[in-house]
């Protein structure tokens, strides 16, 4: 699930990546819940947006996609509670940050 | 004849603060100084004297944009390309930040291990587009 771009490198850097890579997978949760918590699409958009962007620099390119996925129909709407799409996009979201915090 | 050593990094995310830091310093061999918000950037140019500034878009406070146009105003940043990063991706978004005076656009997620290389263009075209 999670792949390690440093594939290839000297060992040190490999183990540096993995320890980054860990400490990004324990921080999943939180990020998860400040997405659950959001009361207004504003900040339920910036918390998809950051996970977005941070989740494929940590070999997380499915997380990442899943994060801009929901972020994209978070844009649209204006009513995130009531939005099926959305709230698919959020479930899934949910079953892979579940999925690479079990892994791990 | 300068070449590209040190490089600061404006990121309001801790997480992506941590990546930038891996893959400059520890891949890249660059001195990395990695700044929360714009304001401590702007603090901290003249003591850390940067070759280049990767620049994030969607900060807290001082903007990327808005942290951009006060970096240009200081003398040390004279010919100093900036680039944004931003996880934005359309093409009208990055022509619009290409507007601000940026140098260029890297668009997150990076590939942490190909950034240090990837930044070296910016640098390259930036800095004598800059001086001239």
């Amino acid at each position: 699930m999670a792949v390690s771009p440093a594939e290839g490198q000297p060992p040190s850097v490999v183990a540096a990546f993995a320890r980054l890579q860990a400490q990004f997978v324990a921080g999943l949760p939180q990020r998860w819940q400040a997405i659950e918590a959001a009361d207004n699409v504003a900040i339920l958009e910036t918390a998809l947006h950051r996970l977005a962007g941070a989740s494929a620099s940590y070999g997380l390119a499915p997380l990442g996609e899943a994060a801009r996925r929901a972020e994209a129909l978070a844009r649209k709407t204006t009513a995130p509670g009531q939005d099926q799409p959305l709230r698919q996009a959020l479930a899934d979201l949910r079953r892979q940050i579940d999925a690479i915090v079990t892994v791990r | 004849m300068n070449d590209l050593r040190r490089v600061m990094c404006v990121e309001d995310d801790p997480d992506i603060r941590m990546i930038l830091e891996f893959s400059l310093a520890t891949v890249g061999g660059y001195e990395v100084l990695c700044c929360p918000e714009g304001g401590s950037a702007l603090r901290q140019v003249a003591d850390f004297l940067p070759d280049l500034v990767l620049l994030d878009v969607m900060m807290p406070g001082l903007s990327g944009p808005e942290t951009l146009v006060a970096l240009r105003e200081l003398p040390e940043m004279r010919g100093v390309p900036v680039v944004f990063m931003t996880a934005k991706a359309l093409p009208e978004e990055l022509e619009e930040l290409l507007t601000h005076g940026a140098t260029g656009v890297i668009v997150k997620p990076f590939d942490p291990m190909s950034l240090p290389t990837d930044i070296r263009p910016y640098w390259e075209h930036g800095r004598g587009r800059l001086a001239s």
